[in-house]
């Protein structure tokens, strides 16, 4: 249950002084806009697009304030011996100490994946990304552990709610469970955490501006489906005192994010849609918008706030120097697949293949569009593919499928059909390209552009059918085009960017995701709904009616396996 | 006049004015349905209208001028037809136009397999990865590929005209078209500029069977109202922004009509 005492803390006093400060001002600037100006832009409509005001974007106070009413389970410790869980499973909890090396591997389903400190082995005791940061007893690393490619597999979190008896801070009421109002010991109030890997994302409805101030969305939103009953709660839900919309996403991998988040010289507007790219408060530049699901925080900065008060139940915002400390790290940290149990060490000591591995990560240019013959996304297999007793021998045999696959990948061609912001771009709908058309960042396969788009896995008709999932209806206005490809009703189990955007043709477009350390985090897509590498292939397959061979798909499978 | 049910009503049908003529005889102004004809490389994209077929463009990628338009989708095609040989078994309408019309048009979903005698040797790129460069851009590394910064605008400064286009009845930005938005705030920055007047147009088309065809009523101020926004978002101030808008359509002459669908952006020192 919610703790009344403390909603009063005096940390928190500060934060919503601080909010209420933001809310006075967006308060003055909607009154500036009400008044009369003949020939000035449209006062009912949008003032701001979404973004942040210092370290704070406009949605955070709203989550912030739902976050505070989620319950702190008093006690968060784990009923077994701490160290020799760690032990047995390589789970970092927030706050255990110790040292992450410079370089440590991790065994996986599929071999062992790399992760790579630049700057050295961290030391993990008081470091802001390795401590709690609020009152959950949760840090980043929660969430976003080295075992798992700075992300969580839900395996991991099964074996964790084992271990611990759900006592793990992951598994935190307020977005580790279905909905905070839940029995917070039973796991099925848990279910979509342990089964699909999926944390609890609210966010206010209407969207808020950089100011606080509420967007006038393009639609409207009604909960179809609402299996955990967030969505319709009276305390967390959309007809709620502060109303919320809750979706349930995955946790993206904190590395490899130097790729990840460089702006690419994005000019003001944004080149798939002509909205104004977000802008970093602190340095008045463009950013790259591709490091979460919906872009909604500019920077990791700001990212670090939005975790720490939402995700952390934090009742301050971190100190400068820690929110440092965690950008620090994260530019810093690279996780990739560094061998293969049937292909054996995957980079040679020529760094050959030249996109696989850690340190071809860390070492790797940024901002390189990859749809080319020339630095083609992951580089050349060719050695790969020559390999002469590839029918006998098995490692060779697996290095030239994963060669085939990268070749399917990036050569193999298939019509697109139907994807906001690809089809929309200027390639028409449909489109005779590849995979790497729209994965096309050189070393990551995330969109080199501002990445979301709707490929369909979270939008009727394509996604896949998840009854555990809540599912919206929504209708574009009449006065707005509706969207080219759904029309004006739209169902979809997560409105992706268009819940920060409002618009109509951002429903279900969701920030692509990178491609490196898969091995090591199923389930994939921002829902889940890919239990394996072989369901994204299989969902690509029946959504673009593409008909790849068995061989094609096995292929395509070991490539994926191995970066 | 209130943008209400603005897309919800389809582009009104008007009589021609007296003073339009009839569209030039060489022009084909038409909605159709778009085809796409498969190729071994890239397909074409068709559209017929009384009984011919049209060759509009081949697909490339975003450098191109010409872009296609979509399957499920009605598209207004304004073109001019040329003495090129067919392609793809169309009469080539060079130069020309193509709005994707914004509702959905489920019947729009013809796919022509490919057959040997189509053939499009001139495709810059092929469905796959580029050559290195994009269709249309120069080669990476060369030095037109990395064009001198333009130089800072000096005193005196002048007014100048920034002009967004449009497709026929859409009324937003989009990726391409903000390209007019980012020069004209460039350029309001460098000369500091005392005011910014924003004027949106309606346009029609003369189509060739007959009369215009106008965009909807109330789009001129959807996009002069749009574009002062997004001036606003990205942080010229609201106050010295003026927005205005004139509903009556432009006039058509079957020639120039998608270069009046448009809203300009005048920048004063």
């Amino acid at each position: 249950m919610p703790n009344p005492d403390r909603l009063l803390s005096a940390s928190r006093t500060r934060l919503l002084g601080a909010v209420a400060l933001l809310g006075a001002v967006a308060a003055v600037g909607l009154a500036m806009a009400a008044t009369p100006r003949t020939g000035a832009p449209s006062p009912a409509a949008n003032e701001k697009t979404p973004g942040a005001q210092g370290v704070i974007a406009g949605q955070v106070p709203a989550q912030n304030a739902q976050a505070q009413r989620a319950p702190v389970r008093t006690s968060a410790a784990p009923v077994k011996d701490q160290a020799l869980l760690n032990a047995l499973d390589r789970w970092y909890s927030a706050g255990q100490g110790g040292t992450l090396p410079a370089l440590r591997e991790f065994d996986n389903e599929y071999g062992k994946l790399g992760i790579i400190n630049a700057a050295g082995a961290i030391d993990t005791k008081g470091h802001p990304f390795f401590e709690p940061l609020g009152a959950n007893g949760r840090g980043c690393v929660t969430c976003h552990q080295p075992a798992y490619g700075m992300s969580v597999s839900a395996e991991s979190l099964q074996h964790r709610w084992k271990d611990t008896n759900g006592k793990d801070p992951v598994f935190a009421m307020v977005d580790g469970a279905n909905c905070p109002g839940l029995p917070a010991a039973e796991r099925a109030s848990h279910s979509l955490l342990l089964d699909r890997g999926l944390f609890r994302v609210f966010l206010p409805w209407p969207p808020k501006n950089a100011e606080g101030g509420a967007l006038k969305p393009e639609f409207d939103i009604e909960v179809v489906r609402d299996p955990a009953g967030c969505n319709t709660h009276p305390v967390y839900g959309i007809k709620s005192a502060n109303p919320t919309i809750s979706v349930y996403r995955r946790p993206r991998p904190a590395a490899n994010l130097k790729y990840v988040t460089a702006s690419n010289g994005q000019a003001l507007f944004i080149g798939k849609n002509g909205m104004p790219a977000s802008i970093d408060p602190e340095t008045g530049r463009s950013t790259s918008m591709n490091f979460m699901a919906d872009a909604r925080q500019p920077t990791l900065k700001t990212q670090a706030v939005d975790a720490a008060l939402n995700h952390g139940q934090a009742g301050a915002i971190p100190s400068a120097d820690a929110l440092k400390k965690i950008v620090d790290f994260e530019m810093q940290v690279y996780s990739g697949q560094r061998r293969d149990r049937w292909g054996g060490r995957l980079v040679d000591a020529k760094g050959y293949p030249h996109a696989v591995g850690t340190e071809n990560l860390r070492d790797g240019r940024t901002g390189v569009l990859g749809d080319n013959f020339t630095t083609p996304v992951f580089l050349f297999f060719d050695e790969w593919k020559k390999a002469p007793d590839a029918k006998l021998d098995p490692k060779a045999a697996f290095r030239a499928s994963v060669a085939r696959g990268a070749d399917v990948f990036f050569t193999r061609p298939f019509w697109i059909t139907g994807a906001m912001h690809i089809n929309t771009v200027g390639l028409g709908s449909p489109t005779k390209r590849t995979c790497a058309t729209c994965h096309n960042m050189h070393m990551t396969a995330m969109d080199l552009s501002a990445g979301w788009m709707d490929l369909g896995t979270t939008n009727a008709p394509w996604a896949n059918e998840s009854p555990e999932l809540p599912l919206f209806k929504v209708t574009c206005h009449a006065d707005v085009p509706p969207h080219p490809f759904l029309g004006r009703v739209i169902y979809t189990q997560d409105p992706g960017r268009a819940l920060i955007s409002g618009k109509c043709d951002d429903v279900g477009a969701i920030v692509m995701e990178q491609f490196r350390g898969l091995s090591a985090r199923a389930p994939y897509f921002s829902n889940g709904s890919a239990k394996n590498l072989r369901e994204i292939v299989d969902f690509y397959d029946r959504r673009f009616n593409i008909r790849y061979s068995e061989q094609e798909k096995q292929d395509l499978i070991n490539f994926l396996s191995v970066l | 006049m209130g943008k209400t049910g603005l897309m919800a009503v389809t582009a009104c049908l008007a009589l021609a004015s007296a003073a339009q003529a009839a569209a030039p005889a060489t022009q084909r102004n038409f909605v159709a349905c778009p085809v796409v004809q498969d190729t071994k490389t890239v397909p074409c994209w068709l559209a017929e209208y009384k009984g011919e077929t049209y060759y509009l463009g081949i697909q490339t990628d975003i450098s191109a001028e010409w872009y296609p338009p979509f399957l499920g989708h009605k598209a207004m095609v304004e073109g001019t037809v040329s003495n090129e040989p067919r392609i793809c078994g169309g009469i080539v309408l060079k130069p020309n136009k193509v709005s994707v019309l914004p509702e959905l048009a489920p019947e729009c979903t013809e796919m022509r397999p490919e057959r040997a005698e189509y053939q499009v040797p001139f495709a810059p790129r092929g469905p796959g990865p580029s050559k290195g460069g994009l269709a249309f851009a120069p080669a990476p590394g060369t030095a037109a590929a990395r064009p001198p910064a333009p130089a800072a605008p000096q005193p005196p400064f002048q007014a100048r005209t920034f002009t967004v286009p449009y497709d026929f009845d859409t009324p937003t930005v989009t990726g391409r078209t903000s390209r007019a938005l980012q020069q004209a705030v460039t350029y309001a920055r460098a000369i500091k500029a005392s005011s910014i007047e924003v004027m949106g147009y309606r346009g029609q088309v003369l189509m060739t069977d007959g009369p215009a065809r106008e965009e909807a009523p109330g789009i001129a101020q959807v996009r002069a109202q749009q574009v002062g926004e997004l001036l606003g978002q990205v942080g010229i101030a609201p106050s010295s922004i003026k927005v205005a808008w004139k509903d009556a359509p432009e006039p058509a002459d079957g020639i120039t009509d998608s270069t009046k669908r448009r809203t300009t952006i005048l920048v004063k020192p």
